[in-house]
């Protein structure tokens, strides 16, 4: 599923959190805030990463409003926004060495996601490959 | 209102809000006010605890911060473990003073007392700020405790007052 649509998952509650890490074995999250300028700047680049990267059951972009869901931004200690965070199989895991990324860092928020994108993919292909 | 004595226990239930740093003093993050639960941390460790009246305002800002900025080194000789500017101005504000003053660490945390509650409750408050006051809190035990009313002073509450009695 790439291309066009609204691909961001936008999470409502930690339930809806819980479901998407168990469900996705890759997943992004995007914690920020209305109100916050430089969350509203990188926001177009996060959307088009979802839609042409996400990977149904593999990979997926998460959005937290932390106003709307502070049980969440309280649960992951976020302290500043945008905050990235990254998991893998429910669990929160650092890539190229980096447990979140804070703040609208373009470059290394790419790099992190295009090393989860390759990852998913290779576990995407290698379950098509099982089922084939 | 219960005024702070030195040895009596520093009391229960106080908390500050403050947005912690993130190592950068640039605008490309915002900042989440976060709770401090002071009551906690105070009970490990020895904390100078310095309430200015208002964030970016004359005498805080030219003489009380910066008298602590360049006595950190020897602060932290005496054992402090940690350094808390408190004023009634928000977290936000409070965080944008610490990142005006280039502090990015946590060598000073900069933290608001909402409403001047705390300082109401010690009794070192004029309406809505708070007074101007150190307190010195060693594991759990109030040591110092003295406040500045003379305008302009920082005799009692600056770095070299608290030094003198670390």
């Amino acid at each position: 599923m790439g291309g066009s649509g609204e691909s961001v998952q936008h999470i409502t509650s930690p339930s809806d959190f819980d479901s998407l890490l168990s469900s996705t074995r890759y997943v992004v999250a995007d914690f920020y805030a209305d109100w916050c300028g430089p969350c509203r700047m990188i926001a177009p680049f996060y959307s088009q990463m979802a839609s042409n990267l996400s990977i149904p059951g593999f990979l997926a972009f998460a959005k937290v409003n932390v106003d709307s869901v502070g049980a969440l931004a309280a649960r992951y200690g976020v302290s500043a926004m945008p905050t990235f965070m990254f998991f893998k199989d429910g669990k929160q895991v650092a890539v190229n060495g980096n447990r979140i990324i804070q703040g609208a860092d373009k470059v290394s928020l790419e790099q992190a996601v295009a090393k989860m994108a390759r990852l998913a993919r290779e576990k995407a292909d290698a379950a098509a490959n099982e089922t084939a | 209102m219960a005024p702070l004595t030195p040895g009596s226990d520093f009391p229960q239930g106080v908390t500050f809000t403050y947005i912690a740093p993130t190592g950068s003093l640039d605008l490309t993050a915002c900042g989440l006010p976060i709770q401090y639960d002071a009551s906690k941390e105070f009970q490990t460790g020895k904390t100078v605890l310095v309430a200015v009246p208002g964030a970016f305002t004359p005498t805080c800002q030219e003489k009380h911060i910066t008298s602590y900025l360049a006595s950190l080194e020897q602060l932290r000789a005496k054992g402090v473990a940690r350094v808390i500017f408190i004023a009634s101005n928000d977290a936000f504000v409070m965080s944008a003073w610490g990142k005006a003053n280039g502090v990015k660490d946590e060598s000073i945390l900069f933290m608001s007392d909402p409403k001047a509650q705390f300082s109401h409750s010690i009794g070192w408050a004029n309406d809505d700020r708070t007074g101007r006051y150190a307190i010195v809190v060693d594991n759990g035990k109030v040591v110092y405790a003295a406040a500045d009313t003379v305008r302009g002073s920082i005799d009692n509450s600056g770095a070299a007052g608290v030094l003198a009695k670390l």
